[in-house]
């Protein structure tokens, strides 16, 4: 499982990395010249200049790719494995819930109810990763103009 | 704001300033007496934005920059390594041609940086952003909405927020880069009477492209020129007689919009 997680963190990374650059260059320069101007501390400029103007396109660069990495299967068959139990510990097999889904669906006679109450939490996953970037994702009111 | 020290001389001497192996300014000479503004003018790109941007070592942040000579700030050359560039910037105040208030509110906009440089106590803090926005004739303006964006206000209460901003700080110098030149001609004269307003306490360094601007507000003035693509300093002297000067030099022609 461990290994699964690694590598799609892997493969979604240069997805995550290329959507928070585009975040932080969009900063305008002039913030950047003001705070010198200032002599206002790179860390005080990045905690409340630039993060927070950065902070919708980090969150929007956290959604892309974490929906990417849920909807990933082919990988997890090799990484995560695909055995039908409990995991005890991250270095255990485990299976993603699309496999589970699909397994439930094409392997399992009678399987479909379970497969749909799976899809259902995936959904649900899928929604709350949505909604916690939406709230990241909200401007401060300062920043409206 | 009332400055607590007397606003020290500036004197800049042989400066030169080069972006990798391009010159933008060469061997610049110029004296700014304590509490006088002095005006620079002249064509873009004969340097003006770089003699301005060396004085507060701004010239740092710009990728391949070099600069050398001499920029004395009270005898203190400012150029010298071992200066405290946060201390020399916190000295020097600027102000740039767009207003750049940071994303925040009105009042954060002066206690952030404030805050930044280690006030802490609350009385203090309110006490001088009240002073700030009462020096740049904005408080009026803003006391009941302190705390809306800053990015609401109009060009013209943006840019005298930059200077309220700059003024918290208790600066000694200023250095304005063009700053009018992306204001309406109502908020122009506003911005222009608190820069007005603030000779005699602070030393000051303007580059303007408008001359009747120079005219009317400074007590020197140096016109810069391009030769042989490089930025220099043509002629300096007091305003008047720069203006005045009979002499037929390129300087005199320049400031009576006579070259073409």
């Amino acid at each position: 499982m461990l290994a699964g997680g690694c590598t799609l963190a892997c493969m979604v990374l240069p997805l995550f990395i290329r959507g928070c650059e585009q975040a932080l260059r969009d900063c305008p320069q002039s913030y950047r010249q003001a705070a010198a101007g200032l002599a206002i501390s790179r860390v005080g400029y990045l905690r409340r200049i630039l993060l927070p103007f950065a902070a919708p396109g980090i969150a929007a660069a956290l959604v892309l790719s974490a929906g990417r990495a849920l909807a990933e299967t082919a990988v997890l068959l090799f990484t995560a494995g695909y055995v039908m139990r409990w995991p005890e510990s991250p270095f255990d097999s485990g299976r993603t819930l699309a496999v589970h889904i699909y397994d439930l669906a094409m392997n399992v006679s009678g399987g479909s109810p379970a497969s749909a109450a799976t899809a259902l939490v995936l959904l649900g996953f899928a929604l709350v990763i949505q909604l916690l970037a939406w709230r990241i994702g909200k401007r401060p009111l300062s920043f409206a103009r | 704001m009332t400055a607590a020290t007397q606003p020290p001389s500036l004197s800049i001497q042989n400066l030169s300033v080069h972006y990798g192996e391009q010159g933008a300014l060469l061997g610049a000479s110029l004296d700014v007496a304590p509490g006088e503004l002095m005006a620079v003018v002249g064509p873009s790109g004969c340097g003006k934005s770089s003699m301005l941007s060396a004085v507060n070592r701004m010239s740092d942040l710009t990728p391949g920059a070099r600069v050398s000579g001499r920029v004395l700030i009270d005898n203190q050359d400012v150029l010298n390594g071992a200066v405290d560039v946060q201390a020399l910037r916190r000295q020097v105040g600027m102000l740039f041609q767009q207003p750049n208030p940071f994303p925040l509110s009105i009042a954060e906009n002066i206690l952030f940086a404030l805050r930044e440089h280690g006030v802490r106590d609350k009385r203090e803090l309110h006490g001088r952003m009240e002073q700030a926005l009462q020096a740049t004739g904005l408080w009026n303006e803003v006391r009941d909405r302190l705390h809306k964006p800053a990015l609401g206000l109009s060009g013209g209460q943006q840019q005298r927020l930059c200077f309220a901003r700059a003024l918290a700080l208790e600066p000694r110098v200023l250095l304005l880069d063009e700053p009018c030149s992306a204001l309406d001609p109502i908020a122009s004269a506003t911005v222009e009477g608190l820069i007005d307003s603030l000779k005699g306490r602070y030393t000051l360094l303007m580059v303007t492209h408008n001359l009747a601007q120079a005219r009317r507000l400074a007590d020197h003035v140096a016109v810069c020129w391009v030769r042989d693509g490089c930025g220099c300093v043509l002629d300096s002297g007091p305003a008047e007689q720069l203006f005045a000067s009979v002499r037929d030099s390129l300087a005199h022609r320049y400031l009576n919009g006579m070259l073409c």
